[in-house]
């Protein structure tokens, strides 16, 4: 298993500007997890950058891991693939603590991705992430007609759908026959 | 055909194969145009698109009729034209501050584009709640047909926030048939000139009312009138009816709710002298614009009501066709009163 070091903060911590008493206070170490996608990378990165997926952050609040319990045990990942868990994470990270701007210009703009991006943002429910992709597979159909919306989004047609509900149905009944046939022939 | 210019033509998108959530976040980003194709793009989407939240329009009536649709972020106008080769354009247009994509609609005739709209009414309140922001009717351009569309409003049974209804040298009677029968529940902006001298009955319970072409109205109509924000241009109201008008109002014996009081004047000249005679009042800096368009002629006038609210009077030379008003309106920081409207950009 190889890992990367994503999202480790390199930044040092910011010096007190205030007061005595607050500078007197420890500064809190940042803690990080580790996740890893369909190719088994392992990204490291930071629980500031995870607050933004709200399944990722239930699984840490619940866990309750040390540093090195995180690092033993990544949260896997299979549904998503390896690149498409990589743009997630730099997102995550270029948006750590700071809200998300209406336009983010930072998301990646490979189109072909972008359903299998949303699938999996969907899925971490990160939901400005989501929010901001759902704008991008919207402009695909502005200004389209009825029939060019159907053929960008591959949306089938009324007799499409027609015949494929009668397919499923017959397969239905093929099976229902086949399990009665099979208790029948149990039964004897 | 409409073509898109803002995405390339080889994107393809299996929407449907998406988890719910996502796919209602995709719908609920759509401008309205878009969400109501995609509704026709096959029953399965039709039945999707049946649970968005709701929308508002904006009816306008003239010779061909216009249909505005918008939610919180985007909006969308369907505007029907005889012109077959606006057929299927679309533009970006501004109108009331607000940038609107505009989509032209070929019909062959009026009475065809009406029934257009009606069918787009009826089907766009079958995918999501519609609430009528405001009617417009220019009757000039309605060639006699204001039965026909009080008719509709009927069958439709829904309420008008607001109605505005322009038109030059109309039948009186037709327009208190509109009055009496359009049901709206906000303000009502009349731009009217009618044939006749008779009153309109105009309810009180209205937010505002704004009558452009007043000849008919006289003091004791408008110490009728109860609504906290009235405009009359073209009146023949004396200065001296003005100044009757503010002291009942300074002295809590009418319009206690006013808000907004516009008044053309006669002569300008004198409003000091004779609309504010008897008034104690204070030389303040002119206020700049308490509507759009309108530039203060002089200084302006601080009045206290006898309970202690603060009222501000002002002359102004207001835009075409109201010439020169006084304006006397009880607060400071509003930006805009909503009895003006500016419909020009659609003419």
């Amino acid at each position: 298993m190889s890992s990367t070091e994503q999202g480790t903060s390199s930044a040092a911590p910011a010096e007190p500007t205030t007061a005595p008493e607050s500078a007197a206070a420890p500064e809190v170490p940042e803690s990080f997890y580790y996740v890893h996608g369909k190719d088994k990378v392992v990204h490291k990165v930071s629980a500031g950058a995870l607050q933004h997926s709200a399944l990722i952050h239930g699984m840490i609040s619940n866990l309750g891991y040390t540093e090195e319990q995180a690092k033993a045990n990544p949260f896997p990942f299979e549904n998503i693939d390896g690149d498409i868990l990589q743009m997630v994470v730099d997102w995550c990270n270029q948006h750590k603590g700071k809200p998300t701007p209406p336009e983010d210009t930072n998301l990646p703009k490979q189109k072909e991705k972008l359903f299998d991006l949303v699938l999996a943002v969907n899925y971490l429910e990160i939901k400005e992430l989501l929010t901001y992709c759902c704008k991008q597979v919207a402009m695909m159909v502005k200004g389209k007609s009825p029939e060019e919306i159907r053929e960008i989004w591959m949306i089938p047609t009324d007799a499409e759908d027609e015949a494929a509900e009668k397919e499923a149905k017959k397969r239905a009944g093929k099976e229902a026959a086949g399990e009665t046939a099979a208790a029948a022939g149990d039964a004897k | 055909m409409i073509r898109n210019y803002f995405y390339p033509p080889q994107a393809r998108f299996p929407l449907l194969k998406l988890d719910d959530v996502a796919i209602r976040e995709v719908l609920n980003s759509l401008d309205p145009i878009d969400y109501i194709n995609f509704s026709k793009a096959s029953k399965a989407c039709r039945i999707l698109s049946t649970v968005k939240t709701s929308c508002k329009v904006i009816l306008i009536f003239m010779d061909f009729p216009v249909f505005c649709i918008y939610n919180s972020t985007n909006s969308d106008c369907f505007i029907w034209t005889g012109d077959k080769e606006k057929d299927g354009t679309r533009k970006i247009g501004t109108w009331e501050n607000k940038s609107r994509e505009v989509f032209y609609k070929y019909s062959e005739n009026s009475l065809n584009a009406m029934q257009e709209f009606k069918e787009l009414y009826v089907y766009v309140r079958s995918l999501m709640g519609v609430e009528i922001d405001y009617v417009v009717l220019k009757m000039d351009k309605l060639g006699g047909r204001c039965s026909e569309i009080v008719a509709w409003f009927r069958s439709i049974r829904q309420e008008v926030s607001d109605l505005t209804i322009y038109g030059t040298n109309q039948p009186q009677e037709e327009m208190q048939y509109l009055l009496d029968n359009l049901k709206f529940k906000n303000s009502s902006i009349i731009c009217l000139d009618t044939i006749g001298d008779l009153p309109l009955e105009i309810p009180n319970k209205i937010e505002g009312v704004r009558i452009t072409y007043g000849s008919w109205i006289t003091f004791d109509y408008v110490m009728r009138l109860e609504i906290s924000r009235m405009a009359f241009n073209s009146t023949y109201l004396t200065n001296q009816d003005i100044n009757m008008f503010y002291k009942s109002w300074m002295k809590m014996q009418s319009h206690q709710n006013l808000e907004f009081f516009e008044i053309n004047l006669m002569n300008p000249e004198d409003f000091v002298a004779v609309c504010l005679r008897d008034i104690s009042y204070e030389i303040i800096p002119p206020i700049p614009e308490p509507l759009p368009n309108y530039t203060p002629m002089e200084g302006s006038f601080e009045v206290t009501r006898i309970d202690g609210l603060k009222a501000y009077f002002g002359v102004y030379d207001g835009p075409d066709p109201q010439g020169i008003v006084a304006c006397m309106f009880t607060w400071l920081d509003k930006d805009v009163v909503e009895i003006t409207l500016n419909l020009k950009e659609l003419n």
